[in-house]
């Protein structure tokens, strides 16, 4: 049983308010309890979207969304993500969480941070964004870099005009491809991590992105001066049961489910460089 | 007048032992011999035991044969493990049914009341360690705990220790100092065969209590501690555990790993006879029409490709990758994760592994190697 | 402040020994180019490298017709012009502003007249510009390596 006395393997019934596509290949629902509204969940945490008779997949929170839901980004990549793309709005769906540790909100408060998202990474990180940008006044500097591959491919649109329009943020868009006329950054993310002319004596770095991203991402910031220590990123493996006795996630001697997903680059095993652990 | 201190119980007579478990509504459990190996199943009596069989073992290899004795427990760990009732190889984690709010779910029956009888001091100890993993963090696995708290345990103390034995080692055995109601040695010789019973909870006190059996002497305790003192001093393996943690870690990419992995042919057996191994996967068994699924948990091994498969593939995909995270993970990251090692010293994996890998000598040969100036 | 102080607070010279910079007094100037311009044409001779101070400038590549293809953008704290440091000294792509423009613009003759008179300032200097090259490369591959592609897609 969970500390609330719930089984952990006991999926919640939720409904799918709204669905809607976000890119070619990756969608937002928007989901609620049928009884009650959503537990309480920490930027960074993840849920467990279960499918009745197709299986159970891990996915991150995004966000809250209208009267007591939140909301789930997805990329339609496996035999259960294909499936939840095609479903109606009005489905029921199991849901079992929040899981994992989450963004460190608190060891961040009072510090600049620098936010650096490759791809669909900017999913999970937008809780924390929300966040700092709902308690602005405890944060130094907020910089975010965001890289995807290509304009289509740029999740949340409205969000990023409003967080750079309304929550003194300070956003900057690269992709790696673009057409004539895209207004944005053409390059990598860690091509604008000098630009951001950061103080490594007052800065947290949060990464998150494809595995590649964030090891060249984490060596951009220590050519700035950032010690590891200050760096967080978060990992993905192969989740089932998100409590820590399935045994698919794990890291060196780290549970990602439970001792992460997010982990202080200084504490991860193996440092993003010992092969096939 | 009934005492609870130590008994001793005439060996011919451990049926009173067997009424009184089944009086209380358990199912006793314990070896037997099937197919050529010692198994664990159920037992109706004492008749059901192996009596006068004995096992021989070595990399590989496993034999069983008849010793022209009378004894009871004259043998050492099989191919099983307690773990087949605790964390069985397939269990049903709930049922649903599709409905109008979605999907109902229906929790599994209660499980049934077992007495586990001859269980080894590296499995009590292999009890304690699955313990902390799926009732020791913040998740408690449900089921798990429920079929935990119907098991009443009867430890055997070893009068022999296998040639891949090394509880010594690991510091687990040969004698059984917790975690059981009670706990047996099994005193043979010419003169003698009797059995000293001694109770380790107040289940087992109840149960000591109703054995109509005389107070074991000094003589007996002697006896019995001569016994266990002669398993220890003859294991069959040492594994030398000093700093194993760094010896791991800091040699994650030693040729070691890949020469061990032309002899591994990534069966699997070694997580399957390990008493302490955990992984399971859990799918669907969905009827045909959809209407009915069963939430199924399988054990699963780290030596399957698919074990780490993602979107894209799988995270390791050699077999030197999964031979490291296995034996990296038993030796090393169950102490981070769980405040003890994954190994109790039983040697099944040496024993049933194919090729007949024997992790105490890969473990000599990672130390003899990270030692070379 | 002079362009040459300016210059040594360009993150490109940041810790670079004022003493040994100022070897470049004659060669820097500033200079400022409105949306649009062209700082560097390809094909065509580097005059001039620039330690861009603000604003953000395009690299892009065209074909005859002047159809562009975008490759990268920089912006303040960038080097646009390392070509500089091979013959034929061309650029190899079209840089053109996208927001107004300052840059300390260093003669290349005088800078390399300037390194081959001055080996202890040419031999810093050079590691600088390396690492800025070297910077570029990597992000350029990280680039070409799709690395936000849909996991089961072919890379190219």
């Amino acid at each position: 049983m969970n500390a609330d006395g719930s089984d952990p393997w006991v999926p919640q019934p939720w409904r799918v308010r709204d669905l809607r596509r976000d890119t070619s290949d990756v969608f937002s629902m928007q989901m609620a309890p049928l009884e009650g509204v959503a537990p309480p969940f920490k930027p960074g945490q993840f849920n467990m979207l279960y499918q009745f008779g197709q299986g159970e997949v891990a996915i991150s929170i995004s966000g809250h969304a209208p009267d007591g839901g939140i909301l789930h980004t997805v990329r339609a990549v496996g035999a259960v993500t294909r499936v939840l793309e095609q479903i109606a709005p009005g489905t029921v769906l199991g849901v079992r969480g929040p899981f994992g540790n989450g963004w460190p909100v608190e060891e961040l408060r009072g510090h600049d941070v620098v936010i650096v998202a490759g791809g669909l990474g900017l999913a999970p990180l937008r809780p924390l964004i929300e966040w700092l940008a709902l308690h602005r006044a405890d944060y130094g500097r907020v910089d975010i870099i965001y890289g995807a591959r290509k304009p289509a491919d740029l999740l949340y649109p409205t969000d990023i005009a409003r967080w750079q329009r309304d929550c003194n943020i300070r956003m900057r868009v690269t992709v790696d491809n673009a057409s004539p006329g895209w207004p944005g950054e053409i390059g990598a993310v860690t091509h604008l991590v000098p630009s951001i002319d950061l103080d490594p004596a007052k800065t947290l770095a949060v990464v998150c992105g494809p595995e590649v991203m964030m090891r060249f991402t984490v060596l951009a910031l220590q050519q700035e001066g950032m010690e590891q220590s200050a760096i967080y990123l978060s990992m993905e493996r192969h989740m089932q049961c998100a409590v820590g006795y399935c045994g698919h996630c794990f890291y060196g001697p780290h549970f990602i489910c439970r001792d992460g997903p997010v982990f202080r680059f200084d504490r991860l095993h193996g440092g993003l460089i010992v092969p096939e652990l | 007048m009934a005492s609870n201190g130590p008994k001793l119980l005439p060996a011919a007579q451990l049926d009173a032992l067997f009424d009184a478990l089944q009086r209380r509504g358990y199912a006793v459990v314990g070896p037997r011999l099937r197919d050529g190996a010692i198994v664990y199943d159920e037992l109706k009596s004492m008749a059901d035991l192996p009596i006068g069989w004995h096992d021989r073992q070595g990399p590989g290899r496993y034999r069983v044969e008849a010793g022209g004795d009378r004894a009871l427990f004259g043998y050492t760990v099989g191919p099983q493990s307690w773990k087949k009732y605790l964390f069985p190889p397939h269990e049903t984690l709930w049922r649903g049914q599709r409905g109008e709010n979605g999907f109902a779910i229906e929790p599994p029956p209660p499980p049934p009341r077992r007495a586990f009888i001859g269980v080894r001091a590296c499995e009590l100890q292999a009890i304690a360690v699955q313990d902390r993993v799926f009732t020791g963090g913040a998740a408690v696995d449900s089921r798990y705990a429920a079929r935990r708290k119907e098991i009443f345990t009867v430890a055997v103390n070893c009068g022999v220790a296998g040639a891949t034995c090394f509880c010594v080692s690991m510091n687990s055995g040969p004698r059984a100092s917790r975690g059981f109601d009670l706990a047996l040695t099994e005193l043979l010789d010419a003169q003698r065969h009797d059995l000293l019973v001694e109770a380790g909870s107040d289940a087992g006190a109840e149960v000591l209590a109703e054995l109509d059996a005389p107070s074991a002497a000094q003589a007996d305790h002697s006896q019995a501690d001569a016994l266990v003192a002669a398993t220890a001093a003859s294991m069959g393996r040492q594994l030398d555990t000093t700093e194993i943690r760094a010896l791991l870690y800091g040699n994650a990419e030693s040729p070691r790993w890949k020469a061990v992995a032309e002899r591994c042919v990534s069966c699997g057996n070694c997580t399957s006879v390990c008493p302490t191994c955990f992984c399971s996967d859990v799918q669907d068994v969905t009827s045909l029409d959809g209407s009915t699924t069963e939430r199924e948990r399988t054990w699963a091994s780290c030596f399957t490709q698919s074990f780490t498969h993602m979107a894209g593939g799988s995270a390791r995909v050699s077999t030197s990758s999964r031979y490291r995270h296995w034996l990296t993970h038993k030796l090393a990251g169950w102490i981070d994760q769980f405040g003890t090692s994954g190994c109790v010293g039983c040697g099944r994996c040496i024993t049933w592994c194919p090729p007949g890998i024997d992790l105490t000598e890969e473990i000599a040969a990672l130390r003899a190697d990270a030692e070379k100036p | 402040m002079t362009p040459l102080e300016q210059l040594a607070a360009h993150p490109f010279f940041a810790g670079f020994d004022p003493a040994l910079l100022a070897v470049l007094e004659p060669c820097v100037h500033e200079r400022q180019f409105g949306k649009n311009e062209v700082l560097m044409r390809q094909n065509q001779e580097i005059r001039e490298c620039h330690f861009v101070l603000h604003g953000r400038i395009m690299l892009e590549t065209c074909d005859t017709r002047g159809v562009c293809m975008p490759i990268q953008t920089l912006e303040g704290g960038a080097v646009a012009g390392l070509s500089w440091l091979v013959p034929p000294y061309h650029s190899f792509f079209d840089a053109r502003v996208l927001e107004p423009v300052t840059t300390l613009a260093v003669d290349c003759q005088c800078l390399r007249l300037a390194m081959d008179n001055n080996h202890d300032f040419g031999y810093k200097f050079l590691k600088r510009a390396v690492r800025s090259v070297m910077n570029r490369l990597q992000a350029s591959r990280l680039q070409l390596a799709e690395v936000y592609a849909h996991p089961t897609e072919p890379r190219r």
